[in-house]
């Protein structure tokens, strides 16, 4: 079996894990709701149902799994990456979401103004996206405050939203 | 009618109408943003306009969006859209063998035509479909909206069980909050920020937006082929109304009714319109090296899709696709509820969304054919300050909803979330209407069993109750049977994308 069809193939068992555990959210959220009273259905009705069937088709999902190894007769440890990711775009996968999550954490939390974060923020991104060269910086620093200031100006005085 | 398109063709809303279509072409035209996202974002700004103003920017955008993809799939081979993967197969040879502006004349052509044709289907079929959908109980409802999420998530690309997977867990999304019913709180685990539930924008921009954005960064970035389109005007000549016309005209109904069934989009449209004429021409080899009547059929459906899915939008408030389904947010957004009752409660805006989605056509034409050489170049933009710039936006525009930073870690989560489901092969589409119809579906059928006092068989005195699941049914067990008939429900690759 090829390395790639064996990746999809622990991907469709880490969907049909994470499947089962939300069902398992919905089945213990709903145990705790009340009994219907004054309608035949209730609130607890439709997370039951929906629990239900995300558990069949999660199962569905892993007996589909299960057979196609079966088939091809090669144990799913075998799976190694052959893919050879260089530099920048190494950390990209994480650095954006890691970058965005520190810069709404800054703003929600820290209460940092929202010009100086998005420029720093458009700066780290902008490096991290192309090269990080003093050019880009510059680049990155001008195209920053231009956004930032811009948006701040529009949000505040004609959509009466304060960002800071 | 006549009123609606008095109503738009007053300065604030033409400007809108002029705004949304210019936007929506540039954004259809790079490649990895789509119509989709672009509505989405633009959302949270709608909060402060007027809803004819809102509706008129939206469609324009859809319009825009959609017709956009046409530039670069003819000169690029890149598709901006979905929608336009068919062009390539014969607009990028015609670009290669040195006819580029005739290639972009009869797509901008074909594009309009198409969008003119699903006019006359929307504008004449949606008033006679809203009044017979009043006759429609909790039950049919319940019916409809059953058929419309297991048509959608049973037909799109990939696995059958992936795609009833995502309705099932966008439904599940929806879940948190308080219960209309009982006024109590449900699934929220005793965190009060959940007791709103999820906000439909946070999670709109953060399955599309910035799940696609995250996806884009992750991959290589390198700079966009350039193509430089040479001067002159664009080549369209009378001849071609008799050597196309037939062509646009069967392009055209094919693709208004594929758009009618949910969950086939422009690109499917597009692709069976392209097949009928390549099966009914003289000259089938001839296709994909370069042939006319390939570039017209593709992008005259894909259009004409727009004006179908647009019909049982606002006759019935059922979302054909994710677009549809970002629509019906806006307009509950400003407290109007897509249905049969839109004629009757808000006619300016039921038939400002036909009038606008005209004019927006028109609109389209002639920003198209005018800019196009500008619109080619803005397609070179460095992909990096692009999408920071974007990302910015997805931020504010979250916070901008109630001002709330609870809403912009929403956005992050489901853009998270959107990410996994699209590298597990689960479409974006079904998720997300499941999230936008899992409130309805649940109202209708608490509705029908507490009318029925709890008899499930009352649905069987219902025809259309009954007609609606049946298709629900036969969809679902179809491709069940078919994949389940070649030893295989789905190859669990990169399929399943919306």
């Amino acid at each position: 079996m090829p390395v790639s069809q064996q990746k999809a193939l622990m991907r469709d068992v880490y969907l049909a894990i994470g499947s089962l555990l939300l069902a398992g959210l919905l089945f213990y959220g709903a145990m705790g709701l009340p009994a219907p009273r004054f309608e035949p259905m209730g609130s607890a009705a439709l997370p039951r149902i929906l629990g239900g069937l995300i558990v069949l088709l999660a199962l569905m999902l892993l007996f589909n799994v299960w057979r196609k190894l079966r088939a091809a007769g090669v144990p799913i440890s075998e799976a190694k990456s052959s893919a050879d990711v260089q530099g920048l775009a190494k950390i990209r996968p994480l650095g954006v979401p890691a970058c965005l999550a520190l810069y709404v954490g800054a703003l929600d939390f820290l209460q940092a103004p929202f010009v100086i974060s998005t420029v720093v923020l458009v700066v780290v991104l902008g490096m991290l996206l192309s090269k990080p060269t003093l050019r880009t910086a510059i680049i990155f620093t001008l195209f920053g405050v231009v956004i930032s200031v811009s948006i701040n100006l529009v949000f505040t005085h004609f959509l009466f939203v304060d960002l800071d | 009618m006549w009123e609606a398109f008095q109503t738009l063709f007053q300065v604030d809303n033409l400007f809108f109408l002029f705004v949304g279509t210019s936007v929506g072409i540039v954004v259809g035209a790079i490649p990895g943003l789509t119509a989709s996202m672009l509505i989405a974002l633009t959302l949270p700004l709608t909060f402060h306009m007027m809803p004819v103003n809102a509706v008129t920017l939206l469609i324009g955008e859809y319009v825009g969006g959609i017709s956009g993809g046409l530039i670069t799939a003819i000169l690029l081979r890149m598709p901006g859209t979905p929608a336009s993967i068919v062009t390539t197969f014969d607009g990028y040879p015609m670009a290669m063998n040195g006819q580029p502006q005739r290639a972009l004349a009869l797509g901008i052509m074909a594009s309009v035509v198409g969008g003119i044709i699903s006019w006359f289907f929307l504008a004449g079929m949606s008033p006679l479909l809203a009044k017979f959908a009043l006759q429609f109980g909790p039950w049919e409802y319940f019916g409809l909206v059953m058929m419309a999420l297991v048509m959608l998530a049973a037909l799109t690309q990939g696995s059958v069980i992936k795609g009833l997977l995502g309705a099932v867990l966008g439904m599940a999304f929806a879940l948190p909050g308080i219960d209309s019913t009982t006024g109590r709180g449900r699934l929220t685990f005793e965190i009060d920020s959940l007791l709103s539930g999820f906000g439909l924008l946070p999670v709109l921009i953060g399955a599309f937006a910035i799940s696609q954005i995250l996806k884009e960064t992750a991959a290589p970035i390198a700079p966009g082929p350039g193509f430089k389109l040479p001067k002159g005007k664009l080549p369209v000549y009378w001849k071609d109304a008799r050597n196309h016309g037939a062509n646009m005209a069967r392009s055209g109904v094919i693709g208004t009714w594929i758009g009618l069934l949910p969950g086939i989009g422009g690109n499917i449209a597009a692709l069976v319109s392209y097949t009928t004429t390549r099966q009914l021409s003289k000259e089938p080899e001839k296709f994909g090296s370069g042939h006319e009547p390939g570039v017209v059929s593709g992008e005259t459906a894909n259009n004409a899709s727009i004006g179908g899915a647009l019909i049982p939008l606002i006759t019935m408030g059922i979302p054909g696709s994710v677009t549809e389904a970002i629509l019906i947010g806006a307009l509950t957004i400003h407290s109007l509820q897509p249905g049969p009752l839109l004629f009757q409660n808000a006619p300016e805006i039921a038939y400002g969304i036909i009038a606008a989605y005209l004019v927006a056509n028109l609109l389209m034409l002639a920003l198209m054919w005018s800019t196009v050489r500008y619109i080619a170049m803005i397609t070179q933009l460095p992909r990096p300050g692009l999408l920071t710039g974007i990302l910015v936006f997805c931020v504010v525009g979250s916070y901008a909803v109630n001002n709330s930073y609870t809403d912009v870690w929403v956005m992050l989560a489901f853009g998270a979330i959107g990410l996994g489901l699209e590298k597990c092969g689960v479409p974006l589409g079904p998720f997300v209407i499941g999230f936008v119809l899992s409130p309805i579906c649940e109202e209708k059928l608490r509705a029908a069993l507490m009318m029925s006092d709890g008899n499930v068989a009352d649905v069987l005195t219902r025809p259309y109750a009954l007609l609606f699941l049946a298709v629900a049914l036969l969809t679902l067990c179809l491709p069940l049977f078919a994949s389940g008939k070649k030893a295989g429900l789905a190859p669990p690759s990169e399929e399943g994308k919306a």
